[in-house]
């Protein structure tokens, strides 16, 4: 009757850790997936010996390997989800394992579901390693292994210590776990003061501190880096910006960010693109939230945020300037988890293939031709695999280059885009940024010099966008109607301007937020620049 | 069973024992074998860890020799890079001290096997200090992420980390500095919020600083140790990153303002002169050996950043009194780079007085990532300067420091794959010449450098273990307030 009724618990248990698998898994693959390519992204794992040695430089290096193995897997679609899940599982298990030693079988599983729980919720977070949760299973697996132990109690008290010791060296904060169970396990056996040896292990990171070079904070609680975090589905809708974006899905990027139409610089700056991408950046301009300029180009500096520092090399790489590009990519990559980030290198190995500096390419590409996901798309871009479609993809962007050498800041955007416009005229990516950099920093008179410069000798009539900035400079300088023929202006928008011009002296401000919310007129008066920093 | 086992374990003798192909009816090739790193010809001192390489294509079977005029043979056979067994290795040194080692590669290639003609590495009698230390770094500077000042036995692969910057959140270290090869005597950087300068002598504690003063531009950098270790030489600069507009140039750092300061360890005073505290632009310092002469670089005044192209350096020297701290009444030109269009970095002397090094570029100062960039030497007797053909390569060439026998040459090259600097050593000659460098070894050269993300920076010989008190370095960083340099008019 005991046994039924321990199997019947049994079941039930199974049944639950399942069903809360099974949560978790629709969780992370149905509304947080975006975050889970990202973080395999912010990583670079080689089948490497050199690599693999470097795990010894730090605390917790069983951990840490086997959180980064595992984390590789987040690339494939249903792969993160179905890792993330497993792993918990197997944290379930094991938890479940070392506290049935202790407690009765509904205790110790309602601990270990909570734990669990709580886990999920710290891998929710962008930065959170899965060696953290690997950790865990490392700590609950030595005080399983102690529990069991059937010495007498000194042998027994040596033996856990020597545990908890290698459990430190190889799992890092999990010992704290194993030395907590132990020590509930050494009171529910009548504790004995001999016990107290298992806090020698507390002395291991003041004495390994200086050896591994890290803050004592990190000491104990490495790989862990987050104790608490919630889901931020805001940051989910940047990240399938930015992963739909590396993915060249740019119809995606567009529609995601109208579905969620963000007040966010980031979101902005994947609207930007994708609309430039699809050749519409000024038609589509101001129907989005625009924090000034700041949302074509990410602002680097010490305030920038991690992200912006990310995503920043992707207008510079669209528009062919590979000197910031780059630049924006190695602080990508020297920002992302351990310095190492694929996207990063990817990129890195497309600038130099660009550039012609093979030296440089065949370094990322040998390094990614050592990795598990993007070993076939190294091979497929070393020079003597490419096929016709990426030669003329290198050939193209090569065209935009710039021959012309010259210093700017790093932030000096206007001079950046007139270099590269100064090589080809014909680049229009660099063209629409320059212009719309221009009228979102609400200066008329670059807008009207470059428009002059890059766009008038086209001789093509211009798009809505710059026809309202275009009338406004005509309007300002009092210019006449030879000026006006000059620039091939839409007469429908001449005549909307005059309307908007006498509802404005008439501060009728109702009809102009009806009539002519999008129009550069309504922007140019009323937006209130930002200076966001992301 | 343990008969079973014993014929087990003789198979396994015999089988490793015969595990190599003989190479027969090779063909010879009239020409060097590719291989990766360039080892051929290279001078290497007698203590050096092994030379390991591989061939550059790929093959089904290289065979490696190594041979010298005593009894030691090294031969192995791989598909890729072979590691070079030490302890033979060692051995094969020491047996061609003052001459050399031949090194015979032959390649299997569909069935057939390749000789190619034999290679020699040199073996120089000239000792070598027995560590380099570098700081490690991602080629980004406005922000930095992980990095740190490490350093590397030269007899083995050994590195250890002296200082990372993971110790304080948000700090940069760097422009580490010993005496003449002693790190008994240091100084480094700590950048960041809680910034300072560190100061050590065998007979004063290690210190942090404020090094910057009412009187001078900026904090103080790029130090230079008196001989005497009572005094380190720096430059304040007023500095600016810009971004060349050209892929192939990258990043150009130039200064608005520069001086040369010296400061007095002894009486925590920045001492300096009218004659480096001018509308000029002084910067890169250094003592000659004997502690006499101050040498720098020196350029006009110019309107920066639109005459960034017009603005070269010449190297300078002034005289410099040990005993009281006072410098000469003039400035000595000892190379007028201006005159070749030219403009100077590095100026580092040798240690036994007959030689400067530095770096030759086109324009400014910032070396680092001027493709055109090579090491020069300027014979301090005759007077003539002449580059260093056996060291200088078609890529970078930039920081240099001697051996404390100023035989031997630590410098970094960015030669390797164009966009991160790698370490390279080079015998120098009495005559000044230097013969063909090496890159430092690594157990698989190869893979390391490319996946290694991080550019060797500030290379420098050391003839000791840097050894750091660790838990003293931070509590000092942590302090708000930190003793100061004081200024000193001279």
């Amino acid at each position: 009757m005991v046994n039924r009724g321990m199997i019947k618990s049994r079941k039930i248990g199974i049944a639950v850790a399942l069903l809360w698998g099974i949560i978790c898994f629709l969780f992370f693959q149905f509304f947080y997936p975006y975050h889970l390519f990202h973080r395999e992204q912010m990583q670079l794992f080689l089948f490497e010996p050199g690599y693999l040695f470097s795990y010894f430089n730090k605390p917790a290096w069983l951990a840490s390997l086997l959180g980064d193995f595992l984390t590789q897997f987040f690339y494939y679609i249903g792969g993160g989800a179905v890792t993330i899940t497993l792993t918990l599982l197997v944290l379930i298990a094991t938890g479940f394992w070392s506290l049935k030693k202790l407690f009765s079988g509904l205790p110790a599983f309602t601990i270990i579901l909570l734990i669990a729980s709580w886990e999920a919720l710290r891998n929710t977070g962008v930065v959170y390693p899965l060696s953290a949760t690997v950790a865990l299973i490392g700590g609950f697996a030595i005080a399983g292994i102690g529990l069991s132990l059937k010495l007498k109690q000194t042998p027994r008290v040596f033996v856990n210590l020597l545990l908890l010791l290698i459990g430190y060296w190889i799992f890092g904060y999990g010992a704290w776990v194993a030395l907590l169970l132990l020590l509930t396990g050494e009171f529910k056996n009548h504790f004995k003061i001999i016990s107290v040896v298992y806090f020698a292990v507390l002395i291991l990171p003041f004495l390994l501190r200086p050896h591994y070079l890290v803050p004592l904070r990190d000491a104990f609680q490495y790989p862990m880096n987050l104790f608490w975090n919630t889901p931020d589905l805001h940051e989910e809708e940047i990240f399938a910006m930015s992963i739909e974006s590396d993915r060249g899905n740019w119809d995606e990027v567009l529609k995601t960010a109208r579905k969620y139409d963000q007040n966010d610089q980031n979101a902005t700056y994947y609207y930007n693109l994708a609309s430039s991408h699809l050749n519409q950046l000024p038609e589509n301009l101001l129907d989005y939230y625009q924090p000034g300029e700041y949302g074509l180009f990410l602002k680097l500096s010490y305030r920038s945020s991690f992200l912006s520092i990310l995503f920043s090399n992707q207008a510079w790489f669209w528009v062919g300037d590979l000197t910031m590009s780059e630049h924006s990519t190695v602080l990508g990559q020297i920002f992302s988890y351990n310095q190492r980030s694929s996207r990063m290198v990817k990129r890195m190995a497309e600038i130099n293939l660009i550039a012609g500096e093979e030296k440089a390419a065949d370094k990322y590409l040998t390094m990614l031709e050592h990795t598990l996901c993007y070993r076939k798309w190294a091979q497929n871009r070393r020079p003597e695999n490419q096929s016709e479609a990426f030669k003329k993809w290198i050939i193209r962007k090569r065209l935009n280059c710039s021959s012309v050498d010259t210093l700017r800041a790093n932030n000096d955007v206007v001079a950046s885009l007139r270099n590269l416009l100064d090589h080809n005229p014909t680049n229009k990516a660099a063209r629409d940024y320059l212009l719309c950099f221009q009228l979102l920093s609400k200066n008329i008179d670059g807008f009207v010099a470059d428009y002059n410069a890059y766009a008038k000798p086209l001789g093509t009539a211009p798009c809505e966008l710059y026809t309202q900035a275009l009338l406004i400079s005509l309007a300002r300088n009092n210019a006449g109607p030879k000026e006006y023929l000059a620039y091939k202006l839409d007469k429908s928008l001449v005549d909307d301007f005059w309307k908007y011009t006498e509802l404005y002296k008439k501060r009728d401000s109702k009809s102009l937020g009806e009539e002519f919310k999008s129009s550069y007129w309504f922007y140019y008066h009323f937006a209130t620049i930002k200076v966001g920093e992301g | 069973m343990r008969l079973y086992l014993s014929y087990i374990f003789l198979l396994l003798v015999l089988f490793s024992c015969s595990s190599k192909e003989e190479v027969s009816n090779s063909q010879q090739v009239s020409s060097l074998p590719d291989i990766q790193p360039d080892y051929i010809g290279v001078t290497v001192p007698s203590v050096i860890a092994p030379l390991n390489f591989s061939m550059a294509d790929n093959f089904e079977l290289t065979d490696f020799v190594f041979s010298g005029k005593g009894n030691t043979t090294i031969h192995l056979q791989s598909s890729s890079t072979p590691e070079i067994p030490i302890n033979k290795w060692k051995d094969l040194l020491s047996e061609n001290i003052g001459d050399s080692i031949k090194v015979e590669v032959s390649v299997k290639t569909e069935n057939q096997w390749l000789s190619y003609l034999p290679f020699f590495i040199h073996v120089s009698a000239d000792p070598i200090d027995e560590s380099i230390c570098y700081r490690l770094i991602a080629p980004g500077y406005e922000v930095y992420s992980k990095m740190g000042i490490y350093q590397r036995t030269l007899a083995d692969f050994k590195q250890d980390a002296i200082l990372e910057n993971t110790l304080v959140s948000g700090s940069c270290v760097n422009c580490h500095s010993f005496k003449q090869t002693d790190p008994s005597y240091l100084t480094f950087h700590v950048r960041g919020d809680h910034g300072a300068t560190f100061v050590a002598t065998p007979d004063k504690e290690i210190t942090a600083y404020s090094t910057k003063t009412d009187s001078t531009l900026s904090p103080s950098v790029y130090p230079y140790w008196h001989p005497s270790g009572d005094y380190i030489a720096y430059s304040n600069n007023m500095t600016r990153q810009t971004f060349h507009t050209r892929e192939s140039e990258r990043i150009e750092v130039f200064d608005f303002k520069s001086d040369v300061t010296v400061y007095n360890v002894k009486t925590n005073e920045i001492i300096t002169s009218p004659l480096l505290k001018t509308e000029n632009f002084e910067t890169f310092p250094s003592f000659s050996p004997d502690g006499k002469r101050l040498y720098f670089t020196c350029a006009g005044p110019k309107n920066m950043p639109a005459e960034f192209r017009d603005i070269q350096y010449n190297l300078c020297a002034i005289d410099f009194d040990p005993a009281t701290g006072s410098f000469g009444n003039h400035i000595d030109t000892l190379f007028y780079a201006e005159g070749m269009n030219k403009s100077v970095t590095f100026p580092r002397p040798s240690y036994d007085g007959r030689f400067i090094m530095f770096t030759l570029i086109d324009f400014g100062q910032f070396s680092i990532w001027h493709k055109e960039a090579d090491l020069w030497m300027l014979d301090l007797a005759t007077g003539e300067a002449k580059p260093l053909d056996g060291i200088n390569s078609n890529d970078t060439e930039s920081y240099h420091s001697w051996s404390s026998n100023s035989r031997w040459t630590v410098f970094s090259s960015r030669r390797g794959d164009g966009l991160y600097t790698r370490p390279y050593i080079a015998h120098i000659n009495e005559n000044g010449e230097a013969d063909k460098a090496f890159l430092l070894p690594q157990k698989d050269p190869v893979n390391f450098y490319k996946e290694l993300l991080f550019s060797y920076n500030i290379p420098e010989f050391s003839n000791a273990p840097v050894k750091l008190n660790i838990p003293e370095i931070e509590e000092q960083l942590m302090q708000e307030e930190k003793p100061s340099f004081s200024f000193k008019s001279n």
